[in-house]
């Protein structure tokens, strides 16, 4: 792919929104291009994976200034394969939020559309500060979605969602404005190994880090992504789930990866930071009674997950941290999007309120089963494969306590999404229940959560089966990414260069 | 290739289980164990080889090369033992599943059940340590949902036993990856060889603990051995080849799987003997308490694996021997039983053998094979159960240690032994003897039978000719010890001390059957204070508890709460920045003016005033007032657009937050003394870090390559000579076309939160309601000054804006200014309006916005005719009268910004300033629609006092859903 197409990804879907924001009374058009948006940016990814293919880096100086002028668009197999996941969440939560009715909100198309080209362009850019204003980008729509979706907290949890970002936001910045201060350039690929080499560069790059830690939901930054994604609708905590958090954690490994070197002076403090991530989380989620709230616990437990990645760093923690990502990604949407076809079709997501679904819902049953013993790690999903690559990568770095506690998260997980498989797909069938009124289309009657609900679940469990069973094909890619963050000759290189 | 093969068809076949329960029904058990055995076959084929010329099968390709997992098999005299416990056994039980079940759909009961054989096969046949952990943790799956199949009743046990399980997978786990990271590789038969586990004890024993771990979990050794009563919650035929025939013995499996690299730990040899014989005794002691059979059995299945499990930690080639021989004696003995009791429960209707009575008349050929099963557990001759007890009672006695090891191991073995030969008892007679109630009863079909009549004669054949398995068992010592084991099994040893132990457990058991009545009453109590499933729920519910308070720390939709964290983690990180020393260069010149110190004071009096105020209008107005110091600022230090825009967005969040404000109380809420003293700490914590960062990193260099580049060569690259506005529309296009899509989007998303929420109504604050009637109260009256000046003053506003755009690439000026400018015409128009609803601003503002967005990057993408996204072109547009004006296209994307930035401004004051329609009069009002056509209806002139009442009277607010 020539470089110069890399802003595409980004133009396309800011013009269709744009289209969308005035046209969005064509219920046709405005499906079609929101699916077809997305479709365009996964096969987008799916080509850029094939490009970096082997290390190859590619860079466009966007509007053609001279390197360090120029805000340089980068893209190696880490963003690639990030555009590709994306894309993908972004395509399955649409077809969701179309068939359960969240696309009829006004602007809906519009705002995913703004929000995924925020996504995109926070994957590949390459400057700092314009990374402040691609996560600004995806984080605005949110801040309407979140208020225009969702049951009755959701105006109370938009405005704890819009203070905290806002807050977070005003940090990032606030640091790369440091960073400028200090190194007197934002440009990532020129920032390489400055802050291993300066310690006022090194504080300076640790703010847009600490903002990203909380916009990734690390403990203790983690309560207003707790008590704010509950509350909006299951295809926008999908979505959410799927994109925010992990755009910060792209980056905090990029920023981590080229800026700092790897540097490991902080290595302990930040795996006790981690294990506290994964512990509140998963302990929070096993005391949860509600589908939602427990799969969103698991969220933070699996953010400290990934991150175990780069704080281990090396080949092994990296390439085990971005493969964890991935199948986290995956997992996570999977997981809230079969929750979501129930609670959608059946009103509630409280624990026990709904049960007996797997007699009633087989299909969502399996997709949730499936992912959910891939969160926990069990053979032979992706979850299994990323484990044990972790505490692989764990133990081979004499991290035995980190091993130790991420095998004992693994466990607590899997008790806390069995909460969610015992009392809602298992017991008796509520037989009122299914005469119940659907909650999706009021005044019709509910007959059975439709097949197009339970699809974009059930395709994200196939892919995590997938990628557990050919493990090597993932795992490969994310050595190839690991590499490039190893490694930043070629990606200085490119930018540098272009 | 044979193995590789084998595992497909068997994962095969469980897929297409359901398909073929489809079409035959029930007796898809039937083709289900024909294709066992001849699967079985296919092996058998390869057999002798490993027997008789001690070689093995072998197979291997790559599967995650990426984290050294191999997708290696290898079969051996071990694996072949267990390979025919998962077959043979595995197509006995199908075959009977096929009578047990009714009529009717079992297509995921086949589907698991060969699975789960599939999974046993790979779990004994892997030699990737990796793969074995796979297996195991499928086994473990496949277990918990044949449990969890039964009904509401089975869920809790199915969870309990996966979360045990899983659990000691985990210690399978930790084992697995500490051998792969200490040796370097994940191959089984190569880790089992590697010196290490004799050269670094501390590795061998952390390994080794691991392993036992999980075999102890899966072989429900104690304290884990609760599960597998639990377990029986689970159908007849699952119980009988799960928990009782192949999954229970991946543990024994695991732990004679290692013994050639621990057999000779002490750890390893004291935790097996110790733990196996102390679970053999407890869970005879239970079955000889349970009255439900199938309970009786699970105990009795603990009891004998700590049997085997203890023999294994003996460790000398006769203890693998004995192991090997049990083993194979304990699946067809048990499966028997199990079957059999399934035929009861089914037959009768019960299972408690209080229930039960002689049932030897109406079903003598049940009571028959149940018996001859019952006699090999007790370990009567001439059965095998009898040849491997005389093994096991052999390798007690050799107990590695002092020298009384030995016979105590051998005493407490006989113990054991005595209550199993009791239990045994107690399960026949319970069933079959005793005088005979329900005489009706009758035997069922000769089919239903079979297979439980198969297994049951084997262990009577074997008994008589168990030369036929020394071969097998030989090689299971080579396997497991290394050595060839010179096994001679049969009925006849000659005298040696493991016949008086013999002779001594069946008379003793004889004694007790006979006194069972005195030991039922004896045996009638607790034996233990709690039980594990009891101690189970204690710590799944202290995890809830636990995990709830977690929860409850940040469960809040208060901002003041979740905000005050990142303050104090950054406060917290720049002390230990401080701390751990941070080096700063000198600042190159003097930064500081006298003039600063006013500003300063100005800014910290305002931040002052912020913080006393309880007013919220006076809150606005002072952050105004530092907002504009701030721009001061800008001007001084010589940034004439960037103070502009400051300026200019500060006289605009004025007007939007004013129109925000009215419709808020007019004072802050009251807060407590404690919030407030936490607050003030925490905000002056911040503020010092910030303070301490700026300083320290802002201002200590010269100026930026970057900066140095903008100032030589804007004007050459771009033809603007406002380095400023270069920057914005040029260089650095792409963050301004993110920020005007950011500003763009917060219209849109006020349009659509307002749109679904209905926040609108009832604006007035009760305090307004004093004026009505007064010349305060009337807008019109009111207004009048504003609306004269507004008048001309706004349209002129907005023609300056346009010069303002137009000249921004060369003087102070540009997109974002001119649109403010442009803005706070609207807004002086807005506001000098009578009314909300006479606002004269009816432009399709989402269309400006949409359009903003869409120029600006409709220009970018004219940028690919030279290069690239955003790349500016240039013309040089000759003027009358000589000259050119050099056009560039940054000056079309300026335009797209301008579009945006007054689209936002007219959304704003739109929307943000009028009420709600009443929802009776929803219907074919479009005045509330964002393209802002005009309204449908004819504007309505009221009388503003009116409306308050009738905006008053409204319940509620009208969209409030």
């Amino acid at each position: 792919m020539s470089p110069a197409l890399l802003p595409l990804v980004v133009i396309v879907p800011l013009l269709s929104a744009a289209l969308l924001a005035v046209a969005r009374h064509v219920e046709v058009l405005r499906r079609a291009v929101l699916l077809g948006v997305s479709a365009f940016a996964l096969a987008f990814g799916t080509v850029l994976c094939f490009t970096s293919w082997d290390g190859v880096v590619i860079a466009h100086a966007v509007g053609l200034w001279p390197s360090g002028i120029a805000i340089p668009f980068v893209a190696d197999m880490f963003s690639a394969l990030m555009i590709t996941v994306t894309a993908l969440l972004t395509l399955l939560c649409s077809m969701f939020a179309i068939v359960s009715g969240d696309d009829r909100r006004p602007y809906f198309s519009a705002l995913v559309l703004m929000l995924s080209a925020g996504v995109y362009g926070a994957l590949l850019t390459g400057d700092l500060f314009n990374l402040f204003v691609f996560i600004e980008v995806m984080l605005l729509p949110s801040y309407g979605l979140i208020a225009v979706l969702g049951g009755r907290d959701r105006l109370p949890a938009g405005r704890l969602y819009v203070a905290m970002n806002l807050l977070t936001s005003t940090i990032f910045v606030a640091g790369v404005g440091l960073v400028y201060g200090t190194a007197g350039t934002v440009n990532i690929a020129e920032l390489a190994g400055a802050a291993a080499e300066s310690s006022a560069v090194a504080a300076a790059a640790s703010v847009p880090l600490i903002a990203l830690s909380v916009k990734a939901a690390v403990v203790p930054v983690h309560g207003w992504l707790t008590s704010t994604y509950p509350a909006t609708s299951p295809a926008l905590t999908a979505l959410f789930s799927g994109l925010h958090t992990k755009v910060a954690v792209y980056a905090i490994y990029r920023i981590y990866a080229v800026v700092f070197d790897g540097g490991t002076a902080y290595t302990g403090l930040i795996l006790l930071v981690l294990s506290l991530t994964m512990l509140v989380g998963v302990f929070g989620a096993v005391g949860q009674e509600s589908m939602r709230s427990i799969l969103v616990f698991n969220m933070v437990s699996g953010i400290g997950y990934i991150l175990l990645g780069v704080a281990l760093f090396g080949p092994l923690g990296l390439m085990a941290g971005i493969f964890y990502l991935v199948h986290h990604m995956i997992v996570k949407a999977s997981l809230l999007l079969s929750t979501g076809a129930i609670e959608v079709s059946y009103g509630t997501d409280r624990l026990g309120s709904v049960s007996g679904i797997a007699r009633t819902e087989p299909l969502i049953a399996a997709a949730f089963m499936g992912s959910a013993l891939s969160l926990a790690g069990i053979p032979p999903f992706s979850g299994f494969v990323g484990k044990v690559a972790i505490v692989k990568a764990a133990v081979d770095e004499q991290q035995i306590a980190i091993a130790v506690v991420a095998v004992v998260v693994s466990l607590f997980s899997l008790m806390s999404v069995l909460k969610i498989w015992r009392g809602v797909f298992w017991g008796r069938a509520h037989e009122d229940e299914v005469h119940a009124v659907s909650a999706r289309r009021p005044g019709a009657l509910l007959t059975h959560a439709p097949r197009t609900l339970a699809l974009p679940g059930l395709v994200l469990t196939v892919v995590t089966l997938g990628i557990g069973l050919g493990g090597q094909g993932m795992l490969v890619l994310s050595e190839q990414a690991a590499a490039g963050l190893l490694d930043v000759s070629g990606y200085i290189e490119a930018v540098i260069g272009s | 290739m044979v193995l590789p093969l084998v595992l497909s068809l068997l994962i095969l076949v469980a897929v297409a289980a359901p398909v073929l329960d489809r079409f035959v029904g029930r007796a898809a058990g039937w083709l289900l164990a024909v294709i066992f055995l001849a699967l079985g076959a296919v092996l058998a084929v390869e057999a002798p080889r490993i027997i008789t010329h001690d070689e093995e099968i072998e197979f291997s390709a790559p599967w995650m090369p990426a984290i050294d997992v191999l997708f290696d098999f290898r079969l051996d005299g071990t694996g072949l033992l267990f390979v025919i416990l998962v077959l043979g056994v595995g197509a006995l039980i199908m075959g009977y599943s096929a009578r047990y079940f009714s009529r009717g759909k079992h297509g995921d009961y086949y589907f698991l059940m060969a699975l789960f054989a599939a999974a046993m096969f790979g779990l004994v046949v892997a030699d990737d340590v990796v793969l074995l952990f796979v297996f195991w943790e499928l086994t473990t799956v496949c277990s918990f949902f044949l449990i969890g199949r039964t009904g509401h009743s089975a869920n809790q046990p199915a969870i309990r036993t996966l979360l045990l399980t899983v659990a000691g997978g985990l210690a399978l786990l930790g084992a697995v990856i500490t051998m792969i990271v200490h040796i370097g590789t994940s191959r089984l038969s190569v880790i089992l060889a590697d010196p290490a586990w004799q050269e670094d004890p501390a590795f061998a024993t952390t390994a080794g603990v691991l392993v036992i771990v999980a075999a102890f979990t899966k072989s429900a050794q104690f304290p884990f051995h609760y599960w597998l009563p639990d377990a029986m919650a689970a159908s007849t035929p699952v119980s009988a080849y799960l928990h009782a025939a192949a999954m229970v013995k991946a543990g024994i499996y695991l732990l004679m799987r290692f013994s050639p690299a621990l057999a000779d730990n002490v750890t390893w040899n004291v935790l097996l003997i110790g733990v196996g014989l102390l679970t053999a005794i407890m869970a005879a002691l239970f079955a000889l308490q349970r009255h439900d059979l199938k309970e009786l059995l699970a105990y009795s299945t603990v009891s004998q694996l700590g049997f085997l499990v203890a023999v294994i930690g003996i460790g000398t080639p006769g203890a693998l021997a004995a192991a090997g021989v049990h083993t194979l004696a304990h699946a067809l003995f048990k499966a028997t039983l199990f079957m059999l009791v399934g035929v009861i429960d089914r037959e009768v209707g019960s299972r408690d053998i209080r229930r039960l009575t002689g049932l030897r008349r109406v079903m003598p050929i049940t009571a028959g094979l149940a018996a001859l099963s019952a006699l090999s557990m007790a370990g009567v001759p001439p059965l095998l159960g009898f040849i491997s007890k005389e093994k096991l009672f052999a390798s007690y006695l050799e107990a590695p240690g002092p020298a009384m090891v030995g016979p105590l191991v051998g005493a407490v073995a006989v113990v054991g032994a005595i209550l199993t030969f009791a239990y045994s008892f107690r399960i026949v007679y319970g069933a079959f003897g005793g005088p005979t109630t329900q005489t009706r009863l009758r035997e069922p079909s000769l089919v239903f039978l079979l297979p439980a009549a198969v297994s049951s004669i084997a262990g009577l054949v074997l008994g008589f000719f168990a030369g036929w398995l020394d071969p097998l068992i030989d090689r299971v010592v080579l396997d497991t010890r290394g050595t060839p084991g010179e096994i001679h099994l049969g009925l006849w040893h000659g005298v040696a001390p493991e016949l008086y132990m013999s002779v001594v457990t069946i008379a003793v058991g004889v004694v007790l059957f006979l006194r069972r009545e005195f030991i039922d009453r004896l045996l009638d109590r607790r034996l233990f204070p709690v039980t594990g499933v009891q101690v189970f729920e204690r710590c799944h519910a202290a995890a809830i508890t636990f995990g709830a308070r977690v929860a409850e720390l940040t469960r809040t939709f208060s901002p003041a709460r979740h905000l005050a964290v990142p303050f104090v983690v950054l406060t917290a990180f720049g002390m230990g920045a401080l701390l751990t020393g941070v080096r700063v260069p000198a600042f190159p010149e003097p930064v500081t003016r006298p003039i600063d110190w006013l500003l300063m004071a100005l800014i910290a009096g305002g931040t002052v005033g912020i913080v006393l105020t309880r007013s919220r209008l006076a809150g606005l107005a002072l952050l105004g007032v530092i907002g504009f110091v701030i721009s001061l600022f800008f001007f001084i230090l010589g940034a004439p657009d960037v103070g502009l825009t400051q300026l200019l967005v500060e006289v605009l969040t004025v007007v939007v937050a004013v129109l925000v404000l009215r419709r808020l109380p007019r004072s802050f809420h009251p807060t407590g003394a404690l919030r407030k003293s936490v607050a003030a700490g925490v905000a002056l914590l911040a503020g010092g870090a910030a303070a301490v960062g700026t300083f320290a990193f802002t201002g200590r260099r010269e100026i930026s390559g970057a900066g140095e580049y903008f100032l030589q060569e804007a004007e050459e690259e771009t033809g603007g000579t406002n380095v400023v506005n270069t920057i914005l529309v040029d260089f650095r296009a792409l963050d301004t076309l993110g920020e005007l899509t950011v500003l763009g989007l917060a219209g849109v998303v006020i349009l659509a939160v307002l749109e679904v929420n209905g926040l609108m109504g009832g604006d007035r604050s009760p305090q307004a309601a004093r004026y009505i009637g007064t010349p305060i109260g009337s807008p019109t009256g009111n207004t009048i000054l504003a609306r004269t000046v507004g008048r001309w003053l706004a349209p002129l506003l907005v023609l300056l804006s346009l010069y303002l755009l137009v000249r921004g690439h060369g003087e102070p000026g540009g997109g974002f200014i001119a649109a403010l400018v442009g803005g706070a015409g609207f807004a002086l128009a807005y506001l000098s309006a009578s009314s909300a609803q006479a606002a004269p601003i009816r432009w399709p503002y989402v269309g400006l916005i949409a359009g903003g967005v869409g120029v600006a990057t409709l220009v970018g993408v004219l940028g690919f005719g030279d290069g690239g996204f955003l790349r500016p072109l240039h013309a040089d547009i000759p003027l009358f009268g000589g000259g050119y004006y050099h056009f560039s296209t940054a000056l079309l994307f300026d335009i797209g910004v301008y579009l945006a930035v007054i689209g936002v401004t007219v959304t704003a004051l739109n929307r943000l300033g009028v009420e709600d329609v009443p929802p009776g009069r929803e219907a074919g009002d479009r005045r509330s629609d964002p393209d802002g056509s005009v309204a449908a209806e004819p504007d309505e002139v009221r009388e503003p006092d009116s409306r308050y009442e009738t905006t008053e009277s409204l319940p509620g607010s009208g969209g409030r859903r």
